[in-house]
Formats: C-alpha cells, structure tokens, sequence
C-alpha cells in the first residue's frame, strides 16, 4: 500500500448514472493541486447510482482508469470514492454532556466524550455510519461555538450532521474498485465533496446550498456558518426528464436524450413557443415534428417536481427561514436550458450555475458541470493526504490548522 | 501444538505479510481485520475477517466501539484459534481501532490460557490526531502485564518544511521489513532454531516472552559476506550508538553463513562498549543459519513499566470527583427507507433506466412514472 510512487497524485472516482469519471491530479509541495487530467466512460449499468451489473460495471471503471493513466502518464494504485445513491439518509443529532450543577471548565476531553456518543448512536439494522461532521457547540446560557474549550459551562451540547447509508450497497460499490486491485484512500458522500469543488470558506460561512442534478439522482447539501447544516438525496434525475420525453414523444429513450441535450429547455420563451423541432427519420422511426411547447411542458413539470420536493425538504429544516445565502446548481442535469430561471422561481431565492474553483495546471475545469463531483474529491483527498504525511508540515503552518484538521473524521 | 503470529488490522497484516516474503519458513500466519480488502490481499495461510454482516466487510472506519462490537461477535473464533497454540505473537498498530481491540482481546485471552504471549506494537505517527495517541495509550495500558509488549515507534518524518511524501512512504516501508525481521526471529525462537547464545544463558526458551514492556525500540540490520570487517562501521554509522545510550535492554541476532571465524563470541564485548551498564543484553543464534551471507540484528529499548500511576496532587482522595453523566437529549428519529422493488412495467416503459431499481416513492406518489402524467391526473 505505500508504493515507491515519486510524487503525490490523488485520483477522483466517480461511478455515476451517466458515466463513470476520473479525476487525476497532483498535489505539490506547496499543497496546491494540479489538474493533470480527466477520463471517461458510459456507465450503462448504473440506476440511480447503484449498480445493476457488477461486471460490466467493473469492466467501465476499469476503462475510465486505463484512460485516466493514459491521458496523464500515472499509475493509478489508490482512489478516492464518491459514495451516493437514494438509500443514503442524513440527520441531526444533538448530545449533550453534564458538567455538573457548579459547572465545569471544557476540556477536550469534553469533546471527544461527545464524539464517542455520537457513534455510539445506533443505526437502524444494516445501516453503517458514512460521516459524522461536528457543526457546533452549545453552552447552558445558548452561546454557540465552534471551540468551548477553556470554557465554563454546566452543560455542553453539540450538534453533529450524520449520515449513513446501507452497509451492502456500499460494499458493492467499493468491491467493484477493490477488485480492479485499486484501493479506496477515502470515501466521500457525492454532494459532500461536489461542494469542495464549488465553495470557497467564504460561501460556506456566508451560507450556500448546492444541488447536483445528476443522471439517476439529484442531491443537494447545505452550508452555514462554515458547516454542513443538512444534506439529501433524491432518486430522481436527469434520466427521468428523458424517460418523461420518450413516453411522451413516443421516441426511445437514447433519442429522447438527445433531443433533451439538443433542444430541451424549460424556459417557454416567446421566439420557441411556436416552434417545432424536426427528429430526422432512422432505424423504424418516420420523420416527426415535435412543438417546442410540449418539450417544455414535459421537461418543465420534472424539473419542478424536483425542485419542489428539495424546496419542501429545506422549507422543513429549521434554519430555512432565515437562510440568506445562494443556491448553486452544478452536474450535467444543470446544463439543461432554462434552469436556473426555473429554479430561482420555485425557491424564490438567488439561483446560479456553480463554478467549479480553479486548479494549477494547464487542464481547464471550466464549464465541466459533470465533474464536480470528482475534482471535490481532489479537494477532499488533498485534506486527508496533508493530514497523513505532514507532521512537519502542520507543526509549521500552527495548531490551530491541524486542530481544524482533527475535527475531520475520515473513514 | 502450534505457534501463532497475529497480524491484527490493516498495520499489522502489512507486517505479517512482509514476513511472510522474508522467511524460509513462514508458519502459523493469520490475517485478521474488518477490511475484506485488507484480509483478503493478504499473503497470511489463515484469514479472519471480523464481523461482515455487521460492517458488510467495510472494517469498523476507526470506531472503536463497533471494533468491540466486531470482535465480540467472533468471541468463539478467536478462541478456537487458541485453542492448540503453544505461543502467540500479535502485531498491530496501536492507534488504529480493529487491530489494537483484536490484540488487547485476544491477548487477554492467551494469558488466561497460559500462552506466552508477545504483543509488537507501533505508536501513533506524532500527526496523527490527539483521539487516536489516547485510544493508543489506553490499548496499551489495558494489555494483560502477562504479556511482553515491544513498542516500535514509527519512523520519525523528515523535518523538512514540506516532506518528500514518496520518501516518507519508503521510509515506512523499510520500518515495517525491518518489524518483519524481528517476526521471524521471533518465530524461530518459537521453532527452536533460534537460541540465547550469551555464556552461561538462562536455559528459556525466549526473550520475548519476558513480561513487562519494552519501549521505544529501535532496531538495526547489516548483512555482509564478512560482517566482522565492517562492524565497527556499521554501529558506529547506522545511529547504534545515540539509540544505545538511553537503552537498558538489547537484543542482538547472530546468523552467520559461511565459515565460522569466531569474532561472533566477542559480539557480546563490542556491543557492551556501546551500552550503559545496566543494559540487559541479550544475544541469539539461529542454530541452522541459511548459508547465504551473515546477518546482524539489533533491537534496542527501554524497560518501562505498563501502569503509570496517575499523579494528580489536587484531587481529593477521600471524595473522588463525580464521573459526568451522559444524557442525549433527543434520540434520533431514523426515517424509513423508502425504496421499494415495484415490477418495472407498472413503473414506466420496459427498457427505462428504472427497470432493474427501487422505484423512488415520495408521499405515495411513485417517482418514476412521468411527472407530467401524474401532474395532469391530480
Ligand atoms: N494503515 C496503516 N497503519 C500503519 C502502518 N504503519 C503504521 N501504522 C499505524 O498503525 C495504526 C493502525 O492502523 P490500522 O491497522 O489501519 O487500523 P485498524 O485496521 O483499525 O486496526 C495507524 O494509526 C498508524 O499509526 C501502515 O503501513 N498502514
Ligand atoms: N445540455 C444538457 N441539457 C440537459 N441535460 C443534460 C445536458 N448535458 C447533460 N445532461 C444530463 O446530465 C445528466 C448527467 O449528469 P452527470 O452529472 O454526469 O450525472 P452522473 O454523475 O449521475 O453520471 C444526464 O441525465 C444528462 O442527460
Ligand atoms: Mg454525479
Ligand atoms: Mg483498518
């Protein structure tokens, strides 16, 4: 597992609905990220992010990597993976610590207290723990902080944001990597490490919502205050705004894809509403017209449903009244026509399409809505390799960074 | 009868399999770890993986309380392991959570059995997080003092501002064969190949089985076709003597090819030239060498004594300050899974992505039927 590899490259893995991405990039001395390069390849096999054909799926992941290592001139032995799909479930948990009626002073050994109580919390059967992120800390007199220690208090309580997912699902997907003899360095919910690609601290701090309209799933996390203050996935996405195209065109589905990727908007604008698009004769097909206003009307009623149901899930989390940040929208679904308009609309909020942070390096990451995902994994994976190799390092750049640093549980 | 040697989560497993590349004769392996992965890849002849039907072959992710949970459900398989073994080496990473729980466990086991048991040990990495040097020093306070423990601190990091990653990885790659070498003299101490050589020895069987604890151990290896010619630059140059200067135990392996020209009976005096008086030596000798070239083990370390005694002159003995109690405020509330297999035809059209998937339901409504279907219904 510790290969003699010269330099240190981190490798995003991504087996989405649509395709299975790669994301190689090298982390350099300075702790900056290079992109060195990007791969591909159509991943027939996955619904709704779960594999349906563990071989076939393994046969596109291997294809992905194989390009991967071409295109960038690495070997690929370790990879960082996005975890995602319709049975992950996220929650909040509140614990809390008596300090005794006179009160006390928090130690860490406080908090690690709280820690150990929040993974001791049972899991309905099957279900395993994906990550724990630590939001805050309450006092007795309400005063929320990230850093009690040092402080009095006869009780402390801390918010944890939870999420798990089953066990066997899991495995099947991290079997399907492990048996291409790659081992998993970390593993990483989907809207969790798109978000690293996307948001700056600031935005985390200032608050942000980022929803990833993928193939077979659209999930959507959200920041506040600098933490991950709720998360969901939702098994519906891009795939369904197709099959909702074919039934209605009566097309197969590939061309209703393209129909969708080449004409599909949600956005019933003046100069398309009377328009028509024509679908070329092919295979047992006739030449076919298809009003604009029906591609709108289909389209525009699943997209909406989507959104809908994200906005009902925020509008039940409790600090959504008062939430004043952005929504950003990212993945391949969010390269549809008209959606953000759609989206600012239904959430009545600011809606943007989400620029992915830039790298070092000659590869653009510009407009690669799909790969979010996977260069969020680099950033992620950047974390857990500084905390790995540099003692040195951290000693250096102060405690206050690896005192960050150890509140970030990886696997 | 039969020895064992124990590589107990994903560290220690690296160990036990480089050993098993190194040995001659690589006996009594076992692999065991949370991780299908890890158990799996591993070169060891018996494998144990932990609990799959609690963690699905994932490992426990560093919990410690579900690595409990893991080894308690396989309560029976690590005793029946023990069940015809005459001696138990364990090697685990102290800071890591299924290895350093299968140790205490299953050492707690052996001694209770009379096994000799022998726990090799490494340390946290100093960057490693404040929670883990804890749970460390707490496996290693609450492994039986039956046992002898050996503490190998891992390779320390450059002090470079920015570490060369490849060179910190080859590093400990070289910490973890030179572990492996010390497994396989253990286990030919174990097999009766290796034997104390010092004049006048104790007739016992191994140094390793000695209770009590050795820490900070630091070892060294040269091979030579004529060792003798460069000893004194080898201890002089591989960092012997700053390392023997704090120790107060030493164990050195002898294994000579080739002809004998008696300079290995003085090993013990020029290794006393390097050690404090007090230093317990002890040499060791493969009766059968393998004839290829001469090699030169040396291990290092410190007596320490297993329980410190905590010194706190504030606390009031009479009335011990009251333990803080644990409340959670809310219990969680688990939502539902919702998925549920619905045939694909009721779903949508056959041939749709959703053929072969749960059918997303929310509120009743199933999701992969087209929404401007359902929409126009209601
Ligand atoms: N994983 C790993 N850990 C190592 C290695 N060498 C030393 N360690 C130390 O061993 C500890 C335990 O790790 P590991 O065995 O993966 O944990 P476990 O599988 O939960 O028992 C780590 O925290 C490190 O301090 C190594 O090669 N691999
Ligand atoms: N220009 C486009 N307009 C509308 N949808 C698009 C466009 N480009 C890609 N998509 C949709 O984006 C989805 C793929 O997004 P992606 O983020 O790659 O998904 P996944 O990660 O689940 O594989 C597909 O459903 C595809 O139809
Ligand atoms: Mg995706
Ligand atoms: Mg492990």
């Amino acid at each position: 597992m510790f290969g003699n590899k010269s330099r240190s490259v981190l490798v995003g893995l991504e087996a989405g609905t649509s395709k299975i991405k790669v994301a190689v990039a090298e982390l350099n001395a300075r702790g900056a990220l290079t992109l060195l390069g990007v791969a591909e390849s159509p991943s027939t096999h996955i619904r709704k992010c779960e594999i349906t054909d563990f071989e076939m799926t393994q046969k596109a992941i291997h294809q992905a990597i194989l390009d991967a290592e071409e295109k960038t001139d690495v070997s690929i032995g370790e990879v960082y993976l996005a975890i995602s799909g319709a049975h992950i479930r996220s929650f909040q948990s509140r614990l809390a610590l008596d300090l005794g009626r006179e009160g006390a002073m928090i130690e860490q050994g406080h908090l690690r207290e709280l820690r150990e109580l929040v993974r001791q919390q049972a899991l309905p059967q099957g279900q395993i723990l994906l990550h724990d992120l630590l939001q805050t800390y309450i006092l007795d007199d309400g005063t929320a902080t990230a850093n009690p220690v040092g402080l009095f208090s006869r009780r402390l309580m801390a918010d944890y944001h939870l999420v798990s997912g089953i066990a066997t699902r899991l495995q099947t997907t991290v079997h399907c990597v492990k048996e291409l003899s790659l081992r998993v360095k970390a593993y990483a919910l989907s809207s969790y490490a798109t978000a690293q690609a996307l948001l700056s601290p600031e935005q985390k701090s200032f608050g942000s919502v980022v929803i990833n309209c993928g193939a077979g799933i659209t999930d959507y996390i959200v920041y506040r205050n600098g933490f991950v203050a709720h998360s969901g996935t939702l098994g519906v996405g891009g795939d369904h705004l197709t099959n909702d195209l074919a039934v209605a065109v009566k097309i197969p589905f590939p061309r209703a894809e393209e129909l969708k990727k080449t004409h599909g908007t949600v956005d019933l604008r003046e100069d398309v509403a009377h328009r028509r698009v024509g679908l070329m004769a092919g295979g047992s097909y006739e030449q076919q017209f298809v009003p604009m206003s029906l591609i709108v009307e289909v389209l525009q009623a699943r997209q909406a449903e989507i959104f809908e149901i994200i906005r009902e899930n925020l509008e039940d989390q409790p600090f959504w009244e008062g939430f004043s940040g952005r929504i950003f929208l990212t993945g391949g679904g969010s390269q549809l026509d008209g959606i953000q308009k759609l989206a600012t609309k239904i959430f009545d909020r600011p809606v943007e399409a989400a620029k992915p942070l830039a790298f070092e390096g000659e590869v653009s990451c510009e407009g690669r809505q799909g790969w979010t995902t996977v260069l969020g994994l680099l950033r992620y994976g950047r974390i857990v390799e500084m905390q790995e190799s540099g003692g040195g390092r951290w000693d250096r750049i102060g405690r206050s960074l690896s005192r960050f640093l150890s509140r970030i549980r990886l696997f | 009868m039969s020895v064992r040697i124990v590589g107990a989560g994903a560290a220690g497993i690296n160990v036990v399999d480089e050993w098993i590349l190194l040995s001659d004769c690589p006996t009594g392996s076992l692999a065991c770890d949370g991780e299908a992965s890890s158990v799996d890849g591993s070169l060891a002849s018996q494998k144990l993986l932990l609990a799959p039907d609690i963690t699905g072959g994932l490992g426990c992710f560093g919990s410690r309380d579900l690595a409990w949970r893991m080894v308690g459900q396989e309560n029976q398989q690590l005793e029946e392991l023990l069940k015809d073994c005459s001696r138990l080496l364990i090697v685990t990473g102290l800071a890591g959570a299924t290895g350093a729980t299968v140790a205490e466990v299953l050492s707690l086991k052996a001694v209770e059995r009379e096994i000799p048991t022998t726990v090799f040990a490494f340390p946290p990495f100093p960057f490693e997080t404040e929670e883990r040097q804890e749970a460390a020093e707490a496996t290693r306070d609450a492994l039986p003092a039956e046992a002898s423990l050996f503490l190998f601190p891992p390779p320390p990091l450059s002090e470079e501002p920015i570490p060369d990653v490849a060179a910190v990885r080859r590093g400990l790659r070289a910490f973890q064969s030179a572990l492996a070498q010390w497994v396989d003299v253990w286990s030919g101490m174990a097999r009766g190949v290796v034997l104390p050589a010092n004049p006048g020895a104790e007739a016992e069987s191994s140094r390793f089985t000695v209770a009590g604890v050795i820490e900070d151990c630091h070892v060294f290896s040269e091979a030579r076709a004529r060792l003798d010619l460069s000893l004194p630059g080898f201890l002089e140059g591989s960092g012997f003597r700053q390392a023997a200067e704090k120790a107060d135990r030493c164990l050195a392996y002898i294994e000579a090819g080739g002809e004998d020209s008696g300079w290995k009976e003085e090993l013990g005096e020029r290794l006393r030239e390097f050690l404090p008086k007090r230093t317990r030596l002890d040499l060791l000798r493969r009766t059968e060498a393998r004839p290829t070239e001469t090699r030169l083990l040396l291990l290092v370390g410190r007596a320490a004594s297993r329980h410190p005694t905590p010194v706190c002159p504030e606390r009031d003995e009479e009335r011990p300050a009251p333990e803080p109690a644990r409340i959670p405020l809310r219990p969680c509330v688990f939502p539902e899974p919702e998925g549920r297999l619905v045939p694909a035809s009721q779903a949508s059209q056959d041939g749709t992505p959703f053929a072969k998937t749960a059918a997303t339901l929310h509120k009743g409504q199933n999701l992969d039927i087209p929404a401007f279907r359902r929409r126009s219904r209601s």
